[in-house]
């Protein structure tokens, strides 16, 4: 019997050591719904919105290093699918996302339930496809993983028309394109890693600044040697945390607009600075002119794009993160033991940096969201996977939980999609049933997508909620603070649920915590329930973050507190130190 | 350091040669890069090229060289886009030809507008009671002249290919004479030692 096009979808996903798929059934997908009931090896997850299945597809991805996998109908499936694929596309994670589309001959005639969601996806996806005959389902399917995941990973999209789902479909798949084997250049050109080696050797004042791609690359293990063996000071881009244990001596936190002060402070008085596996967005370098303006530049990145985007590189790497740092270890070593000047004032003035404290937050009688989060880290020994949302709260995270190990940060750095947060940890807690997954969220970003509170009900996962409730749009309420004199154009939230009832009408234990004495009790009876908690926790409003970098300004030139009347106004002060 | 923004470079017009897969889409993929990037196109021609399996997309487009080293790096990730080369516009390095239709009412002197067409190495391809239509083929910046010469007799619709071009020089790298003298070597004292000429050529 031959056999249908749902039938070879879902043997080359078990080819393809797929294990899990997150997704939402509809009309032109019902074959393979149908098909899949068949296949007991493949773990389907329903979700409440398609949205959630790509963001959960995305955190599982993240977690583990595996592509995702989800899967929508077509029409308004597909099109939920947008903000989570342009979300995987900006943080570089690779997923396969598949779409149901309306049978072949319906194409082009806005039949029920018909967009072009190639057209639509065209340009946030790596790539997509149309599979237009039954012959080359197989073969787009296995290439589609192979796109995702090499090089720099990416989404790649497989929108299949009903009739091929449901019709017979011919065995044997046609050999992938040849472009879609371009091989990466994984080794990065001796010439320049010994230009790059070279150039560290001589620093005085060296500074590594870690992006994403040490985690893709599985490199942080190199990252920590090389670092170790030149007492070189290491920076994270946001997603670049976990990359380096917190903690370590060497380890400055993450640069930028919400950067440490230490760290900003480090890039902006290097004298060379070793970029890995990063793309060096606005929010990492603020205004391009004062970024780095003492260094030398050295960027490694996998993809050409990447280097030279924003800032421009003395010394360009093409290569993968692991192989060239490898490479530049190498170098160094042939060259000989402690081949490296004494590097003592650079790490003392980094030192004096360090001690330096932020004006910490006065107390009146409310949480603090800051030392809600640093609770949860040391209850957590950095150790959990903390998923966020988008907003204040995630930058507190970036901040002050001190992330111990490459993937267990899951937020959407690039996008910044509000919504993330609840499935992508869904997702990487399906994918690590044994790990405690947190999602970090304010009262905002929460509400975007709390529909899931059904899906983790419905498969008991364990993910234990954080709300920092502080009945506002944070981030954009703190802008309108700082920036437009106080006019909170609709960033105050009310007619708020209650969310711990919420929480119980799904059947997951709710808890709350009102006292900043009740924080640490309340986190440690959370985390200590077996299954999902939501903890909300009702924190200060009027808590904002600070590092600031405002628009336009230089990493240096951070606002480190409220500009306060009465008290001095912090910009700037950082400069003067 | 130094903004990428900020080059003193003034834009010029730009070839970009571009092979791709031949797959549905491509053209559209390619040309969504462009816009989504904000980077305009100015003239466009899309075809086969060797082979079924492969087309060439060729391009002009504005930018200084900085800009188009972005677009070209940007194009090279494309799944779908095997190679691209480019160069200004204005270059030996690039050769471009472009095709061009021209209708004209025929006003004038017919034996003067004969003479233009000649010096421009045009050629009437149709003529009717009342207009004349011409064809022309050279570098786009010939072709410009040749229509502004034409205007004083009536132009009234104008076709243009947009450019094909091919690098102005052979695809295939030169063998590296270090390694040609190691290879020649090599083969020497193969046939020395009495190696089949078969041999040590499958050892090179």
């Amino acid at each position: 019997m031959a056999r249908t096009g749902s039938e070879v979808l879902l043997e080359t996903l078990v080819q393809q050591g797929v294990d899990v798929i997150f997704g939402y059934p509809g009309g032109s997908v019902i074959h393979l719904y149908d098909e899949l009931l068949r296949f007991p090896k493949i773990r389907h997850i329903l979700v409440r919105h398609e949205q959630a299945a790509v963001h959960a597809a995305d955190g599982y991805a993240r977690a583990t290093g595996r592509p995702g996998v989800c899967l929508a109908t077509s029409g308004p499936g597909a099109t939920n699918l947008v903000t989570g694929l342009a979300a995987a596309h900006a943080d570089s994670v690779p997923l396969v996302a598949f779409t149901g589309q309306v049978a072949t001959a319906q194409l082009g005639r806005d039949a029920f339930q018909e967009v072009d969601i190639v057209g639509i996806t065209r340009t946030c996806t790596k790539h997509n496809y149309l599979v237009r005959n039954p012959g080359e389902l197989a073969g787009i399917i296995e290439e589609a993983f192979e796109v995702a995941s090499r090089g720099r990973p990416g989404p790649v999209l497989v929108d299949i028309p009903r009739d091929i789902l449901s019709g017979s479909c011919p065995t044997g798949s046609p050999a992938l394109a040849s472009s879609s084997r371009k091989v990466p250049r994984n080794l990065g050109h001796p010439l320049q890693v010994k230009r790059a080696s070279q150039a560290l050797v001589e620093s005085e004042r060296p500074l590594i600044c870690a992006g994403a791609g040490v985690i893709h690359a599985g490199a942080h293990e190199e990252l920590r040697l090389l670092a170790e063996a030149g007492n070189i000071p290491v920076v994270s881009t946001f997603l670049g945390l976990g990359a380096f244990p917190a903690g370590h001596r060497l380890f400055l936190g993450m640069l930028g607009m919400h950067g440490t002060y230490e760290a900003n402070m480090a890039v902006s008085n290097c004298d060379l600075l070793l970029v890995v596996g990063c793309r060096l967005d606005d929010r990492a370098t603020a205004r391009v002119e004062a970024f780095a303006p003492h260094a030398r530049i050295v960027h490694i990145d996998l993809d050409p794009t990447s280097i030279g985007k924003t800032v421009r590189a003395h010394i360009p790497i093409v290569g993968d993160a692991g192989v060239v740092l490898k490479q530049i270890l190498k170098e160094l070593e042939l060259q000989g033991a402690s081949p490296f000047p004494n590097r003592d004032d650079w790490l003392q003035r980094i030192g004096k940096w360090k001690e330096f404290q932020l004006p910490s937050p006065s107390p009146n009688g409310r949480i603090k969201p800051q030392e809600v989060i640093q609770e949860l880290s040391r209850l957590t020994s950095g150790q959990a996977i903390i998923a966020t949302e988008v907003g204040q709260h995630q930058m507190w995270t970036a901040l002050h939980y001190r992330f111990q190990k490459p993937r267990t940060l899951l937020s959407s750095g690039g996008l910044g999609a509000m919504g993330y947060g609840l499935p992508a940890a869904i997702g990487a807690q399906v994918a690590c049933p044994g790990k405690t997954v947190v999602d970090i969220s304010g009262d905002g970003s929460f509400q975007m997508n709390m529909q899931e509170l059904g899906t983790l009900a419905q498969y008991r996962l364990p993910v234990k909620l954080v709300v920092l409730n502080n009945g506002s749009l944070g981030m954009v309420r703190q802008w309108q603070s700082i920036l437009f004199e106080g006019r909170f154009s609709q960033t105050i939230l009310s007619g708020q649920p209650d969310l711990v009832r919420l929480a119980e009408a799904y059947g997951i234990p709710g808890l709350r915590a009102t006292e900043p004495q009740e924080v640490a009790s309340c986190l440690r009876e959370g985390l200590g329930i077996p299954g999902p908690v939501l903890m909300e926790f009702q924190v200060d409003p009027e808590e904002q973050v600070y590092p600031m970098v405002p628009p336009g300004k230089g990493l240096s030139e951070m606002l480190l507190g409220s500009p306060c009347p009465g008290q001095e106004n912090r910009m700037g002060m950082a400069g003067r130190r | 350091m130094e903004a990428i923004y900020e080059n003193p470079e003034k834009p010029r017009p730009h070839l970009v040669s571009i092979l791709v897969e031949n797959r549905p889409g491509v053209l559209a993929r390619v040309a969504a890069l462009f816009s989504a990037r904000g980077y305009n196109i100015e003239g466009l021609t899309a075809a086969h090229a060797e082979g079924p399996q492969r087309s060439r997309i060729t391009c002009i487009t504005m930018g200084d060289s900085q800009t188009m080293e972005r677009i070209v790096k940007q194009l090279r990730n494309l799944v779908d886009v095997i190679g691209v080369s480019h160069g200004p516009l204005e270059s030996s390095r690039i050769l471009g030809r472009e095709m061009l239709l021209v209708r004209l009412a025929g006003q004038g002197q017919m034996r003067e507008l004969l003479e233009v067409a000649r010096k421009f190495k045009a050629r009437v391809i149709s003529r009717s009671p009342g207009w004349i239509l011409i064809e022309a083929t050279g570098p786009g910046p010939r072709l410009a002249s040749f229509l502004k010469a034409l205007e004083p007799y009536g132009v009234e619709e104008v076709a243009r290919s947009g450019p094909v071009v091919m690098p102005g020089h052979r695809r295939k790298a030169t063998p590296n004479p270090k390694l040609a003298r190691q290879a020649k070597a090599f083969r020497e004292q193969a046939s020395q030692r009495g190696l089949s000429k078969k041999q040590s050529e499958r050892s090179e």
